[in-house]
């Protein structure tokens, strides 16, 4: 390999401009941040349903283009999510949920350009930071990850799950039936290594397994729908934006400063953790700023801190999600796992060779987060007054076409209408399955992690003659293990002991 | 006492999922199911000792809609081709909202309907036809 300094990632990255830079992938940036800026700003539609939905598309396009476009639909849904947060107190998606606190007071306080404005520069600061470390932190763990055998993968992507489950807003243990869920659904279809079909009841088009466009849209599109139809029906708002009113004062800027850095630092020490998404960033942020504010009895009355902190936390979070995905090819969230199997079904294997083999992706893919948030700054700063409007339209005009496209589109995977008879099955699961507080992310994260811990479980033990402690004595694998046993104890015993009920959120 | 039941179906639904059939592809899916039917177990203690039911309200008209507007629109496309599918979706997932107004729903429809045939039919190219005619 050769040896990076400063300078050479300087070339990589201008060489990743090049690849960015065509009208191709421009349009790709362009397109993803536009739609993931609007499915932002739409209540009861998220990135990680919009992800699921443009996967079909991506399976015709170059897998750089792919990545651009997905990766700009995930943190353009984080610019966005705010606006609908600070306007309507209903956050586009829950990462923004904890910017309903004092956004809508500013609302209130007729202060909501400026709460936009200071929002969008807070999302810039913290996202454009975050790609720093994205570059720099992506290439240690890359060296780190070229020591790892199948018990390594296996003992990190065990750690992942069991991260993913034990972190969720609900119930850990709740979070860990629905990775385990995740996991068996997983097992649906051929078994790699045999080539024996399993759990296929028979069905023929289960054969394959259950298609990951039919699970992700199921879950995140369809239920959340539903889910959507009652809460939002009614919303309307009557706040003007000006672009004059976007104009913060010296004092809004000074006050929003230091929350903006400490809710990067939050955002990109949180963001590359499987499990903890943007929305617990920017939950952390928003305490953060609260406990060291000198008056914390501001915060919930329109403080401008509890508004920048959290939004560039979330977005910092967002960018950084993509460390452990390019570096370990072992995705964190629900929406970065999907663009992990974008990639996976146009023949790249994500892992720590994809940086030397494919340099076009990674770069390029880096590269395109500069474009896109730079993008996205002005799509979300003079371009405000759009998305304002896009609020106006109720949701019952919304909804039926989010449906009618979420048919299509697992329609077109196969051209199989089974796959639309999944979908309305597994909707109707998730939507019931929500109502009774099981998170459906631990699932799909499950579900697509699952295959590959089998097999690398299963190499492991190839390799090892069956000695289930071989594992153990490897040095990282068994560091690994060891991470993930304590966790999983203090996790149950932290939920037998309380046993009270996760305070409830307004979701 | 519904999550206590649902517990119950989680546990049971995954101990017959684990049942093995072979030990080579067997073997990890028993892994996972184990532990499955453990933490259903585990949230059927727990839901045993609080009296307070973790459950929001169902919303079964919203529900019920979207369900039977995907079916609608898979049995459509199978029979009558892409554009009466998607009306047919867009008009049955709309009754699931009490304000929707009936003018507004036929007009979502249409330009639905002919908007969806437009994207995915001339501008993306997928086999998909307009309208086809029975038993296609």
């Amino acid at each position: 390999m050769r040896s990076r300094g400063l300078v050479g990632d300087m070339e990589e990255l201008l060489y990743g401009f090049s690849v960015v830079l065509t009208l191709e992938n421009f349009s790709y940036c362009l397109l993803g941040v536009l739609l993931g800026n609007l499915v932002g700003v739409l209540p009861g539609i998220g990135a990680v349903a919009a992800v699921s939905m443009l996967l079909p598309i991506t399976y015709y396009l170059e897998p750089t283009s792919a990545v651009i476009l997905l990766g700009g639909v995930y943190y353009g849904a984080e610019y966005g999510s705010s606006t609908a947060a600070i306007l309507l107190n209903l956050p586009g998606s829950s990462s923004s949920a904890v910017t309903c606190l004092d956004g809508y007071q500013m609302c209130k306080q007729g202060r909501a350009g400026v709460a936009l404005c200071i929002t969008a520069l807070a999302s810039f600061v913290g996202g454009t930071l975050a790609i720093f470390l994205l570059m720099f932190l992506t290439p240690v763990m890359i060296k780190f990850a070229f020591s790892f055998t199948s018990a390594e993968y296996f003992a990190a992507i065990l750690l992942a799950l069991i991260a993913v489950g034990s972190i969720t807003r609900g119930s850990p243990l709740k979070g860990i039936a629905m990775v385990g869920i995740g996991v068996l659904v997983g097992t649906i279809g051929l078994d790699i290594i045999s080539g024996t079909s399993r759990f296929n009841f028979g069905i023929v088009q289960l054969y394959d397994g259950i298609n990951v466009v039919a699970m992700a849209m199921g879950l995140f599109g369809v239920a959340e729908v539903i889910a959507s139809i009652r809460a939002t029906a009614g919303n309307s708002f009557v706040t003007k934006v000006t672009l004059r009113s976007l104009i913060p004062t010296g004092e809004d800027i000074r006050r929003s400063m230091m929350p903006t850095l400490r809710g990067f630092v939050i955002g990109g020490a949180t963001g590359p953790v499987p499990g903890i998404g943007p929305t617990i960033a920017s939950f952390a942020s928003y305490a953060t700023e609260k406990r060291i504010a000198k008056d914390p009895s501001r915060f919930g009355n329109g403080a401008i801190e509890g508004v920048a902190g959290p939004e560039s936390a979330n977005n910092a979070a967002a960018q950084a999600a993509f460390i452990p995905m390019l570096s370990l090819g072992i995705p964190g969230t629900p929406t970065t796992a999907l663009i992990l199997s974008a990639l996976i079904v146009s023949g790249i294997d994500p892992g720590p060779r994809m940086m030397t083999e494919h340099p076009d992706i990674f770069w390029g893919v880096v590269a395109s987060f500069w474009v896109g948030n730079i993008l996205l700054l002005i799509l979300n700063i003079p371009m405000v007054g759009l998305w304002v409007n896009i609020l106006r339209i109720p949701y019952r005009l919304l909804y039926p076409l989010i449906i009618s496209f979420v048919c299509i589109g697992v329609y077109s995977v196969n051209y199989s209408t089974f796959d639309v008879w999944l979908v309305l099955v597994i909707g109707a699961v998730g939507y019931v399955m929500r109502q009774f507080d099981f998170e459906p992310a631990p699932l799909l994260i499950g579900y697509i992690l699952g295959p590959l811990l089998e097999v690398n479980f299963r190499r492991a033990m190839i390799t090892s003659y069956g000695d289930f402690f071989a594992m153990f004595q490897r040095p990282i694998s068994g560091t690994l293990l060891a991470v993930a046993a304590i966790l999983l104890v203090v996790t149950l015993y932290s939920n037998f002991r309380r046993h009270k009920l996760p305070e409830k959120m307004q979701a | 006492m519904i999550a206590v039941g649902l517990a119950f179906l989680i546990g049971s639904y995954d101990l017959d999922f684990g049942s093995p059939e072979q030990m080579g592809p067997g073997f990890f899916p028993v892994l996972a199911g184990g532990i499955v039917v453990l933490t259903g177990l585990g949230i059927l203690l727990s839901a045993l000792g609080t009296a307070d039911i973790p459950f929001q309200k169902m919303e079964w008209r919203p529900m019920i809609a979207i369900i039977v507007s995907l079916a609608v629109f898979t049995i459509c496309l199978r029979y009558f081709g892409l554009i009466p599918a998607v009306m047919g979706c867009i008009i049955t997932s709309a009754l699931g909202d009490r304000t929707s107004r009936l003018y507004g729903v036929i007009i979502l429809a249409v330009v639905g309907s002919v908007g969806s045939w437009l994207i995915f039919s001339v501008g993306l190219g997928l086999t998909l036809y307009a309208f086809k005619g029975t038993g296609g």
